[in-house]
């Protein structure tokens, strides 16, 4: 089972993390089980890179924190995309889309 | 970018919340892992240990989401800070001194600047102050240091003017017009200013009661109405709002009081104000080329200086074919004398002359800075040569370049701070210090305080002293890379390691040089000041006061002589005085009368009109009693005053602008005016400097207290006069005491004003040198102290540096003297190279001086030479205590140094 999880390249966490909160506000751990249950537990993510994520992002202003109630009735932090948050999912899912279309290729036709 | 800043200072400030929010959302994920566990099968404790691996470490966790939350270089901010604090703490002397120079020099330069703040830089009171001008006429032919405003020219430029929105004329009562106050407690004389009844509403200046003028109030022949000021409607009337309505008798007159100006009320520069009374100007009598008010003018919004001047041009031959001129004027006269407008900024007219001597003190003390900062950067240079192995310890430990100099920076910036928090005290009584000494005639005296652009400004100096001071030892250290190998015996000192601050020193010398030079220039203008002769003798023995005989009094102007004669006789009369005169005017008391005048069979140059000359009319004893000499003639008697002899005397230098010898004048025909009669000259008396001890003295013309047909008029009295009083008690309370009940021995409501002696006058003639003197003496004194203090902890330092040197030479056998020679020739050839430079430079920066100069130029040889003297003397001294010390070195102890 561990040899199939995978490290995640270089800046791919951010545009996880911003996919996944697109969808509806999220809190830290919902965010790495979400990851984790989409990516059929290839991708597992460590704590201690989640969460600077998430205050990184948070400092950048593409998502924001409040605190609301969890599905087990607890305070949890909950994150949500912001406006600029939403353009910058649209521009690292570009990137990303041309970067692995561009890797693609060359694996293809070299 | 705004989200970061908030972030960053958020965390900064509300840091214990964001630390256990923190906390509480790591926890919530762990118990939500464990859960999560527990519910697949797991037991509790089992689950518990999965999910703290997961977790890896918590504290590095909370870390990196810290650093990724950007607290990271405020927090190393307050680290330096705490750092630097405890470096102070640990070297008490350094961190002592250093920040005493810097609250000195800041301190010094904030009072300094609090000054320039309140009287140039900030706005006058009033709304939108930046639209209001000074509006006046200059006639460029005859004096371009004249300014005025005639009737004519108030009402068709207030009717025709496009350019302004309104124009007011006002008149100040100075000494001569203070109005008497009668009907109330005691007669009072007050200071007043008459003001047209759009002149209030320009300033943008309401009422706190009742109402301000109407165009009513001031048209000739209206009921005459008067504004009270608050401190006077306080003082006079308990501040009682029924005083609407009530009457005031001012110089025999009732008027209504129809109002009580604001608190703040300010007008212009006028101190002790009590009433603002309507200036009634009466359109049908006015005359051209009477010059006697003051304009102020609101320009339209956007208009400048240069546009409303083009107006105030149009609109001055309007004027002159608008109106009769004055008797004995005429149109072409008034032509000749080329009028022209003179428009200036409202605040301009306030401040006066004062801007330069300010500039220049700013200046000054800005060198003075400038020094101080020199002598912490030694300091510091100093501090961080001992600190290298520290430095470099904390390079090898991975601290970059860019850290190790912001750290540096920081220590500065702390120091420079600290020295500004202080600097505030040294503000505080500097300011005090200042008020006290600044001659009366310093405006807006009211409007300098410690307020926010004053702090502004200190908490800037702070910060860019720190900046100048520190970036040296910056520039030096922070690129430490063979600190740590380099840790060996230091043989001698090299010569690119004093470099930086032999160029410090050399600065500081050649600033200080400079101040001291200005310093002796003041004092040496100061010192020919006093010697030049005032044209009359022992001040200090002159009581003088004014008074006025108001119409109620002596309805006839041909009353009012006898009355002050009667008064003259009575002051005699006391104990202990040998003599009194009384006159319109007296020296140097700030008010003088000009006009131009007509010399018989004489063609002026210029074939139009006479200059202007100044003149006054005199009682009998007058020149005894100031004791100007008679050079030739005889003084005035009694009996031709009052049979109305048409008579004159003549100053010195106004017969010999026109004769050889001032006896030839005798007998010579002089008039004011084209119609007036002919007066024969009877006596020539001594020049006196009437306008101030700085200033050349004025040909005067001075003429009897009753004249006919003097300027248009058949017959000419004045009712406001000056006495003076020669009497050893001159300035004490017993010889006023006297004089009041001599005064009023012939009229009980009759106030005295300006009681002064006249070496008050005297003395307040040369108040802006001795200040400006005092002032860059202070500054000048500063500099020579901290320059020396600066420049013998350099060469002391060094000197302590080269002991193992000083050791080696002396154990090979060099004499003491020759080790002398080497260390203050060291010295000496850094103190050359500051006095040359600072010969260069004030060569160059006293000619801004050369305005508040007297009988000296600014490049005054005695001046350099004593001041270069000195300055290299205590160089010297500064040089040789270090050096003498070194030679007492015993060599096998020096060897041993280390």
């Amino acid at each position: 089972m561990a040899s199939h999880r995978i490290d995640l390249p270089q800046g791919t966490l951010d545009l996880l993390i911003l996919r996944t909160v697109a969808l509806e506000p999220q809190h830290g751990w919902a965010i790495s089980e979400r990851m984790q249950q989409i990516s059929s537990d290839v991708l597992r993510i460590q704590q201690g890179s989640l969460y600077p994520a998430l205050h990184r992002l948070e400092r950048r202003g593409w998502i924001k924190a409040r605190w609301g109630t969890s599905e087990n009735n607890r305070r949890a932090k909950y994150y949500e995309l912001t406006k600029s948050g939403r353009r910058q999912l649209e521009i690292e899912k570009n990137a990303w889309e041309a970067l692995t279309a561009a890797v693609a290729q060359v694996l293809e036709t070299a | 970018m705004f989200s970061d800043f908030y972030f960053r200072f958020r965390s900064l400030f509300r840091r214990q919340k964001v630390e256990t929010e923190l906390d509480e959302e790591l926890h919530f994920h762990y118990e939500r892992q464990v859960e999560k566990y527990v519910e697949s099968g797991l037991s509790r404790a089992e689950s518990e240990r999965r999910a703290r691996l997961t977790f890896g470490g918590l504290d590095q966790v909370k870390e990196e989401c810290r650093d990724a939350r950007g607290v990271s270089f405020i927090e190393t901010m307050g680290q330096d800070a705490r750092f630097a604090l405890r470096m102070f703490r640990k070297s008490p002397g350094f961190t002592i001194v250093a920040i005493l120079t810097l609250a000195l020099g800041i301190g010094a330069n904030t009072a300094i600047f609090s000054v320039v703040e309140g009287v140039l830089l900030k706005p006058l009171p009033y709304p939108h102050a930046e639209q209001l001008v000074s509006v006046a006429i200059c006639p460029l032919a005859l004096d371009p240091s004249l300014r005025g405003l005639s009737g004519d020219e108030y009402f068709i430029f207030r009717e025709q003017s496009r350019m302004f929105q309104d124009i007011g004329a006002y008149i100040e009562t100075d000494s001569d017009r203070d109005v008497n106050v009668t009907g109330l407690a005691e007669p009072e004389r007050l200071h007043a200013v008459y003001v047209t009844d759009g002149t209030l509403p320009i300033l943008g200046i309401s009422t706190l009661l009742g109402r301000t003028f109407s165009r009513a109030d001031g048209s000739p022949g209206s009921p005459a109405t008067a504004l009270l000021t608050y401190g006077y409607w306080e003082r006079g009337f308990g501040g009682s709002a029924s005083v609407i309505g009530k009457t005031i008798v001012t110089d025999g007159k009732g008027r209504e009081i129809i109002g009580v100006l604001p608190r703040d009320f300010r007008f212009l520069d006028q101190r002790d104000l009590s009433l603002v009374l309507p200036l009634q100007l009466d359109r049908n009598k006015t005359q051209l080329g009477n010059f006697i008010y003051f304009g102020i003018g609101r320009l339209k919004p956007g208009i400048t200086i240069a546009e409303a001047s083009a107006d105030v041009s149009r609109m001055l031959p309007i004027s002159l074919s608008a109106f009769p001129p004055a008797p004995g004027l005429s149109v072409d006269l008034l032509e000749k004398a080329r009028l022209s407008p003179s428009v200036l900024p409202l605040k301009e007219e306030v401040v006066g002359s004062l801007a330069r001597p300010l500039w220049v003190l700013m200046g000054g003390i800005g060198m003075v800075l400038l020094i101080a900062c020199a002598n912490v950067a030694n300091l510091l240079l100093v501090r961080t040569e001992g600190r290298r192995h520290e430095l470099a310890l904390r390079a090898a430990l991975g601290a970059s370049h860019w850290r190790i100099a912001v750290q540096l920076l920081r220590e500065s910036a702390i120091l420079g701070l600290l020295g500004g928090i202080f600097g505030l005290g040294v503000t505080w009584a500097a300011l005090r210090f200042l008020v006290r000494l600044a001659p009366a005639g310093i405006p807006r005296m009211n409007d300098i305080s410690i307020d926010l652009p004053v702090l502004l400004f200190t908490l800037g100096i702070a910060l860019l002293t720190s900046v100048l001071f520190g970036l040296i030892p910056v520039l030096k250290h922070s690129h430490v890379r063979t600190g740590l190998v380099q840790n060996g015996r230091t043989a001698s000192q090299s010569r690119e390691r004093h470099r930086a601050q032999n160029l410090l020193v050399t600065g500081q010398v050649a600033l200080a040089l400079v101040l001291l030079i200005c310093a002796g220039l003041m004092i040496r203008s100061f010192r020919a000041l006093t010697h030049v002769n005032p044209g009359f003798v022992a001040p200090a023995e002159l009581q003088t006061f004014r008074l006025a005989i108001p119409n109620s009094y002596a309805p006839d102007e041909a009353r009012v002589t006898p009355i002050e004669q009667q008064i003259q006789d009575k002051l005699a009369a006391i104990p202990g005085v040998s003599s009194v005169g009384f006159s319109n005017d007296i020296p140097m008391d700030g008010d003088s009368t000009l006009d131009n005048i007509f010399v018989a069979d004489h063609q002026d140059e210029h074939g139009g009109l006479p200059p202007l000359r100044h003149f006054q009319f005199i009682s009998p004893g007058y020149f005894r009693t100031l004791g100007i000499p008679l050079v030739a003639g005889r003084d005035l008697t009694w009996a031709e005053t009052y049979k109305r002899v048409p008579v004159a005397l003549i100053s010195e230098n106004f017969a010999r602008a026109y004769w050889p010898t001032p006896s030839q004048a005798l007998g010579k025909r002089i008039r004011l005016t084209g119609v007036d009669d002919w007066r024969e000259i009877i006596g020539v008396v001594g020049n006196v400097h009437d306008q101030g001890m700085d200033k050349p003295a004025r040909a005067t013309a001075y003429w009897p207290l009753l004249l006919a047909n003097f300027r248009g008029k058949p017959l000419h009295a004045d009712r406001y006069t000056t006495f003076i009083v020669r009497s050893p008690l001159a300035g004490s309370e017993s010889l006023m005491s006297q004089i009041r009940q001599a005064v009023w021995s012939v009229d009980a409501n009759l106030p005295l004003a300006r009681v002064h002696t006249m070496n008050h006058y005297y003395q307040e003639s040369m108040a802006r040198t001795s200040f400006t003197l005092v002032m860059l003496g202070i500054a000048g004194g500063m500099a020579l102290l901290l320059g020396t203090v600066g420049l013998y902890g350099v060469i002391a330092y060094s000197v302590s540096q080269r002991t193992r040197e000083i050791g080696v030479r002396m154990a090979l056998g060099a004499q003491r003297r020759k080790i002398l020679e080497l260390v203050v020739g060291g010295g000496m050839a850094i103190i050359l190279v500051g006095l040359a430079v600072g010969v260069g430079a004030a060569l160059v920066l006293t000619r801004l001086l050369s305005s508040m100069l007297f009988g000296v130029r600014p490049e005054d040889p005695l001046t350099y030479i004593a001041v270069v003297l000195l300055l290299g003397l205590v160089a010297l001294a500064a040089c040789y205590i270090p050096a003498r010390r070194a030679t007492r070195i015993a060599p096998m102890i020096a060897l041993r140094y280390d």
